[in-house]
Order: C-alpha cells, then structure tokens, then sequence
C-alpha cells in the first residue's frame, strides 16, 4: 500500500447511494464466501479429530455401561468429543445446506427444509454435547 | 418444448460415469449418510447418560448383524469422505488439477479409504 492511500481518508459515499455491502447481491456474496470458509474450516478441524473419533467410538461400542461412563469421565475424552461433535454436526449443516439449495428448486420447500435442517442438526448437537457433559461433570 | 419440459443440464443421463464424477457423487452421498449417522451418535452418547436400561437396548443394536454391518458402512462412508475432503482441500488450496493428477488423488483417496476401514476393523 502506497504513502498516499493511506493518509487520503477515504471519500464518503455519495447521498443515496447504495454502498457495495449494503446491497443484497453483496450480502449474499459475503454470506457465500463465509459459507466456503467455515466448511473448509471445519473440515480442517475435523481430520484428526475423526481419525480419533472412529477408532475410539468402535473401541467404545462393544463395551459395558460402566466402561462407557469411565470413558465419557475421561476430562480429554469429553473435551476433544465437544469439540468433534460441535465441528461435525457444523459440518453436516454447511454441507446438506449445499445439498439442499443445489436440488430444491421450488423457493418455500427450500425456505422450509433449511430450516427443519437448522432446527435438526442444533437439537442433535445439543442433545450429544449436552450428554457428554452430563455424563462427564457427574463422574 | 414449454420452459418446464427442457431438459436440465448436465444431462447426467447421457455422460459415460468416470472414476472423477463417481467419486464426485459418493462424496455428496457418503456426506448425506454420515450427517444421518451423526444422528445416531448424538443417539448413543444420550443412551450413554440416560442409564443402564438404554445403554443395553443401544448396546445390543450396534451389537447385532445389522448393526455391525451398519457401523462398518458408516466407517467406510466416514474415511472415504475424509480421504476425498482431503482431496477437495488439496484443490482448494490450489494443487492437483490436471486430469492425471485427478484421476491419481481420486485412486489416493479410495484406497486410503478402505485401508484405513480395515485398520479400523482389525484394530
């Protein structure tokens, strides 16, 4: 950046004027790019903590109730379980959102199925990192 | 031909599948299924803190036929939509583009895929 366009302030919009992010098109272009963002982070987030998850959540499947409980007791296992949970049902929303606006042509079943997907995809989060801490602050 | 009669591009009907649009659309499937199986995992985890009664009914469903061979679908669904993402953040990042290399990192990723299934299996 060049000694003049930092000391120049910058010239106020003219009267009435639309500016670049007000506008709905810049808006949606936003919403996009941050859309393509957090997927991508997300999908960061989620390669080791999915290499954990599988092994473990197979390992865990076969065992007792009680072992379960130790498991879920496990201060690292419950925190590294919050963060793979809260990161992969993000995930599977920023995803089936695609999914959705790619194949539901018709404007008020797409309206309607983002929504119930929100809805779902919160409720299940809350329910799973909800247990998880249940399980792990009474141990 | 009325506007709603056309037909919609890219007429998927009429293209040879390739190993590249194959894995193309196992990516969005195994997505689809690992978005339901997540579900199930916010089911086990909530049987887990329910208690003895619904941990054994969660115990013996993932425990029977159906339910392993369901688990081990979800654990090749699971790391091939890894390996492929993987590969997606690969192209993200600006890398891969030319046919060989695509076709190459699309093999990469199967076989990791179902390597990394049996280890899981096996383990």
């Amino acid at each position: 950046m060049n000694a003049e366009s930092t000391s120049a302030p910058p010239s106020p919009p003219a009267a009435g004027a639309a500016t670049p992010a007000a506008t709905p098109a810049a808006n949606s272009a936003r919403h996009a790019s941050r859309h393509w963002r957090w997927q991508r982070l997300s999908a960061l987030a989620l390669i080791p903590l999915t290499l954990w998850f599988v092994f473990a959540i197979l390992d865990a499947v076969g065992e007792s109730h009680a072992a379960a409980l130790a498991w879920l007791g496990r201060p690292g296992v419950a925190a590294a379980l919050s963060v793979y949970l809260a990161a992969a049902f993000w995930h599977a929303q920023l995803g089936l959102q695609v999914v959705v606006e790619d194949y539901v042509a018709a404007e008020r079943a797409r309206a309607n199925t983002l929504l119930a997907l929100r809805i779902i995809n919160s409720i299940a989060a809350g329910i799973a990192i909800g247990a998880v801490w249940l399980v792990a602050f009474a141990s | 031909m009325s506007a709603a009669s056309r037909p919609l591009s890219p007429h998927l009907q009429i293209y040879r599948p390739q190993l590249t649009s194959v894995l193309s659309i196992l990516h969005r499937g195994s997505g689809i299924i690992l978005a339901l199986g997540a579900l199930l995992v916010a089911a086990w985890l909530a049987a887990v803190a329910a208690g003895p009664a619904a941990y054994l009914a969660a115990h013996g469903l993932l425990n029977s036929w159906a339910g392993k061979t369901l688990l081990f679908l979800w654990t090749l669904c699971t790391f091939y939509h890894l390996c492929n993402g993987v590969r997606h953040l690969v192209w993200d990042a600006g890398y891969g583009f030319g046919l060989p290399a695509a076709y190459a990192s699309g093999k990469i990723a199967l076989g990791a895929a179902v390597a990394l299934t049996v280890l899981a299996w096996l383990l």
